[in-house]
Order: C-alpha cells, then structure tokens, then sequence
C-alpha cells in the first residue's frame, strides 16, 4: 500500500501531465491581465461609455440589489425571465432540428426536399426575424422564437454532419449482422450521431446566448438580461449595461460548460474517449 | 345545563364573535387598478396593435396617425391634452463643436438655426393658409416619413411647430428631470445642485438670439454634421429647410452659408446621442429626454439651442377601446421608459388611478 505522501505525488503528477497545473495559474493571471488592460483604457480613454472594472463590479452588485428603474425588478428577475425563455427557445429547436438532421442525414429524399428550405433562411441571421415574430408569434414567444432560430441552424448542421460521419464499415458489419433499417438507425447511426449533437448543442447555446439582446428587443415580458442590457444603453447608464453583458458572459459560460461536461460523458460512456 | 352544554355555548359564542370580528375588522385590501406596458418601437406599434399584442400604444408622429388613419386604434388623449403645449424635440449641438473659435463654429450654429427657424415658420404659416404650399408640404411630409399625405396631414394637426426655448419651456426641462430622477433613471444633476441649474446650464438660448441676426450668404461658409430620427414628423422643419424647390434650387441651410452632412437616420435620441459621442455628428434634432438623460448618464457634452416642436404625441387603444378604463389590466406599448411618451403614459395613467407595469412583473 502506497503512503498518503506517496498518493499526493501521484495525484500532482497527474495533475502536472494533464496540463490542469498549467490552466489553475494561466487562467487567473490571463483574467488578470484582462481586467489590468480594461482598467488602463478606461483611464485612458476617460468616456462614461467605457467605465472601469469597478465601476462595473458595483453596479454588478447593485443590479442584484436594487429593482432597475422603471423596470422594477432586480438582476434575479432578469435572469429568470432570460433563462426561462432561452430554455423554451432552446427545447424547442432541439425538439425540431434533431429529428429533422437525423432524417436529413439518413434519408436522401429528406434531404433533397429540406435542403433548400433550410439553405434560404440559414444565412438569415436571428435578429432580422425580430420585428416579424413579435407580430407572429407575440410578447412571449416572439423572443423565444428568435432564440430557437439561434439555437436550430448549429444543431441541425450538426447532426446532419454526424450521420453522414458514421463509418460506412459500421453500417455495413451492422447490415451483414442482419439489421433492419430500424435497428441500423437506432443501433449504429444515432449513437454515432451523438457526440456532433452535443458539439451542435454546445455551438447553439452560444448562438443562443448571442440572440438574446436581440430577441428582448421585443417586448420582453417580465424583463430579460438583453432587454437590461438595451435599456441601460439607452439610459446612458453604461456601468449597469457592461454588468449586464458579464452576466451574459457568466450564463453563457455556465451553460456551454454543463453542456462540455455532458458531451464527455456520453463520449466516455460510449467509449470514444 | 349540563356543564357540556355551557362549554358548547361559550365555544359558539367565542366562534360567533371571532368571525364577526374577523368580517368586521378584514378590510380586502383594494384591488390594484394595474396597465401594463412593453417597449415595443413606434414604427412597429400600429402591427402590434393589428395582432392584438397590445392593446394600446403611446408614440409620436407620424406613428400616432398611422393607426388612426386606416383606423386600427382610436386616440384616448392627445399628449397637448395631457400636458399643455409640453416641448418634445429639440436641437442639440456638441459643445465641443460650437465653443471651437476657430473654425467659428458657434457661427454655423446660428446659421443651421437660422434656417430651422425660416423653416419652422414657413410650416406654421403654410398650415394656417393653405393653398399650393400646403400641398407641397404634405408632399414633403411624405417623401420623409414614407407615409401618404393623408397620414402626414392628421400628423401636423396635433404637433406645434415652434423654436423658441421659452421659461416655460425650461420649467418643462426640469420637471422632465425632476421625473427621471424620482424613477431612477438618474441618480445625480453631473454635479448641479439643482435641476433649475441642470436646465440652466444644458440650454443655451444666445444662439437663437445670434440666428435672427444671420444674413443669407451667397458662399458656402463650412460644413455641419446634422443628424436627425427618421422619419419624425416632429423633425418636419429639418426637412423642409433640406428641399431644394422651395428656396430656390439650394436648400435652406445652403442659403445660409452651411453645408449639410448627415449620417443615415437614427431610429431614436438615445442613439442620436451616442453619434454626439462618436463625433459622427456635430448638431442633431433629437426629443429633449434623451439629451437629459445621457447628457447627465453619460457625461456627453450637448446643449440645447432651439426648440423644434412641442406637443404631438397620443395614447391611442385598438379601435372600439374608448376610455382608457377599457385599458384596464391590458398591455400598452411605448417606446421605452426614457421617453417622453413614457412619461406620459405613466403620469396619465396614475391620474386615473391605475399603476404602470412592464408586462410580465
């Protein structure tokens, strides 16, 4: 049996090997050097549109204690209204485009018909649809629409792009073994498919955290970080516009990570790591 | 009595009296007469109201007569109504700019203001007499604002075209101050004690005073970055003193020595204002909120050196709302909280009693 001292080693080795040493001291010193970066410019520049890291830290705070004015509700507030929205947008587009790119990718006559659809509005980008799905689809799911447009494009791509990866010597040791086209599908192609859905789904979360000024342009029931953020800059009051951006920054973060850490684990599940 | 029976009486008695006192003293506390609002932008007010979004809307010209006109809403009160002969866009010129002595820019800045002036009164006097005039205004109206003429017309019956920046103008300023303040939206005067001196010190009326004495100029004198909303029927002197038919094959501005730059259209103040900041634009019309706010928000250095119109605005509801009681718990669209439609709204509806909500709180 190895010493407790013996075990750390090992460990610190391991830790020195996988490079996580490297990003425990990179990380912060590059975070570092980033808020020493904005400071001096804020000096420099010396424009109540560029505020400092400070400035912006307490209105940060602030903006989860005190209701913005005219709005009455707090950061917390935002936030929710936010996520509930991105979540509804996101379900969404992954309700539709996964289905969709499996049968894209797996049936060519599927493919054929869609394509060109798919192909006219993909460039189209989400803010553009924001005046026409506030009239469509109205005050609360005119934004979640304009997110679900984010979010659908990347995961569709994707998931395409995964079935048409699927090693062709899978297919045919599956076909050989006697499988139907249900089993081929559900047996070799969609697990294949499920490592690029999870790289689609982490792309689209950050589309999707990218729509959402645009998409609370309109209306935002109950608020919304984007609407927030849009709202402070027409105030003037930019510190509170730039802690809304960090908390953006912070949720877009939080959810591509989760969606990072899922993605290994089904690759570790399924053995592709 | 059996001892049983005495106990059942004091405990009836006991809940008798309980719940008399409880219906006697629960007042239910007053229902809270609610509307609320969403920012939607004016030119997509008349589509939300069409959809049934919304079912009311606040906005200026010419959006205000957009719903009225094909008659999608009806008006519930014009803003002159609400608040008599209130200012609502002025122009704005960068300090920076018109204090530089030495490209004599507080010059051009009379002469810009001296043919906003000859236009504004051009507009007043063509309203009042009609005639060929009148028509080539509603024309003018309507290659700006993109509208017809029968939407431009209903348009400058509720605007006051005027220039001056009287004191009753400036006690206007203040109070919309003084409101912005009590919401929130500013939390200081940029260091004036109060908001008589914030006024005092964001207008500056010597160059309506140096205007009337600007003589027309057979020269080009300098150049002046001009920027404007668009299509903002409050704006309407800008684009007539921008006609060339009407003052004799050269614009207004150019009669008087000064060259006209505009960037494209900003689609509000507040972004007209971030122009200032960029130096894309060295004078611009703009409402008066907006350069309140961000002249104290975001430190840009603007004053105020002509009025441009007062009035023109409305609260309008979907056609067969008829009183803003109908309004009760629906969903009004305005332009944003740092407007003046916005203040409006929320001071006409705490008149009628109702508190004003973002839709969804």
């Amino acid at each position: 049996m190895s010493s407790p001292w013996e075990r750390l080693k090992k460990k610190w080795r391991k830790i020195s090997e996988t490079g996580t040493f490297r990003i425990l001291w990179i990380t912060p010193l590059s975070l570092a050097g980033f808020l020493i970066v904005w400071w001096l410019f804020s000096i420099i520049i010396n424009r109540a549109y560029l505020p400092g890291p400070y400035e912006v830290f307490q209105a940060f705070v602030d903006s989860f204690r005190t209701p913005a004015p005219s709005l009455g509700i707090t950061m917390g507030d935002n936030i929710a209204s936010s996520l509930q929205r991105f979540l509804l947008g996101f379900v969404l587009a992954f309700c539709v485009a996964v289905p969709l790119g499996l049968m894209m990718g797996f049936f060519r006559t599927a493919e054929t018909v869609a394509k060109p659809v798919i192909e006219v509005f993909r460039p189209i980008p989400p803010i553009a649809w924001v005046p026409v799905f506030l009239l469509i689809f109205k005050l609360f799911w005119g934004p979640v629409m304009v997110i679900f447009i984010g979010v659908f494009f990347p995961l569709l791509s994707n998931v395409i792009f995964g079935v048409k990866s699927v090693d062709p010597t899978l297919i045919d040791a599956a076909r050989t073994l006697g499988a139907d086209r249900i089993r081929l599908f559900t047996k070799v192609i969609f697990p294949s498919t499920v490592p690029f859905l999870m790289t689609g789904i982490t792309i689209g979360l950050g589309i999707g955290w990218m729509c959402i000024v645009a998409a609370e342009m309109i209306g935002a029931v109950g608020g919304g970080v984007g609407y927030y953020i849009y709202f402070m800059e027409q105030l003037g009051k930019y510190e509170y516009m730039y802690a809304g951006m960090v908390v953006i920054a912070i949720l877009g973060i939080l959810t591509v990570g989760i969606s990072r850490y899922i993605e290994q684990y089904l690759s570790r599940l399924m053995g592709m790591k | 009595m059996k001892r049983s029976a005495i106990y059942a009486v004091i405990i009836a008695i006991i809940a008798i009296l309980a719940v008399v006192s409880a219906a006697v003293l629960y007042k239910p506390a007053a229902e809270e007469k609610v509307v609320y609002w969403s920012a939607i932008a004016p030119a997509n007010q008349r589509a939300a109201l069409q959809t049934n979004t919304v079912q009311g809307a606040v906005s200026w010209e010419p959006y205000v007569s957009d719903s009225l006109v094909d008659g999608t809403a009806t008006v519930i009160a014009w803003s002159n109504d609400i608040w008599p002969h209130h200012p609502c866009c002025v122009i704005a010129v960068k300090k920076s700019f018109a204090d530089s002595e030495v490209a004599k820019n507080n010059d051009l800045v009379a002469r810009v203001i001296r043919a906003h002036i000859d236009a504004t009164n051009w507009i007043i006097e063509t309203i009042e007499n009609g005639g060929d005039n009148y028509t080539k205004l509603l024309e003018i109206g309507a290659q700006f604002s993109d509208r017809n003429t029968t939407v431009v017309e209903s348009a400058i019956e509720h605007i006051e075209f005027n220039y001056e920046i009287t004191e009753q103008v400036k006690k206007w300023f203040e109070n919309y101050t003084s409101m912005f303040a009590d919401l929130g939206q500013i939390t200081s005067l940029g260091g004036y004690p109060n908001v008589t001196a914030f006024v005092n010190s964001i207008v500056n009326t010597s160059y309506l005073e140096k205007a009337m004495a600007v003589e027309p100029s057979d020269t080009i004198l300098g150049t002046v970055k001009l920027g404007y909303l668009m299509g903002d029927l409050h704006q309407f002197a800008r684009a007539v003193a921008m006609n060339e038919t009407l003052w004799g094959g050269k614009t207004l501005f150019e009669k008087y020595g000064v060259e006209i730059q505009s960037p494209l259209p900003y689609a509000n103040g507040a972004f007209l204002m971030d122009g200032f900041a960029r130096d894309e634009i060295d004078m611009g019309y703009l409402g008066s909120p907006p350069a309140l706010l961000k002249r104290i928000n975001a430190n840009i250095q603007i004053e105020i050196v002509s009025l441009v119109n007062s009035g023109g605005s409305a609260i309008i509801a979907k056609a067969g709302i008829a009183s803003f009681d109908e309004l009760d718990g629906q969903t009004i669209a305005t332009p944003g909280p740092g407007s003046i439609q916005h203040l409006l709204l929320m001071f006409y509806a705490n008149e009628h009693g109702y508190k004003l909500k973002l839709k969804g709180t």
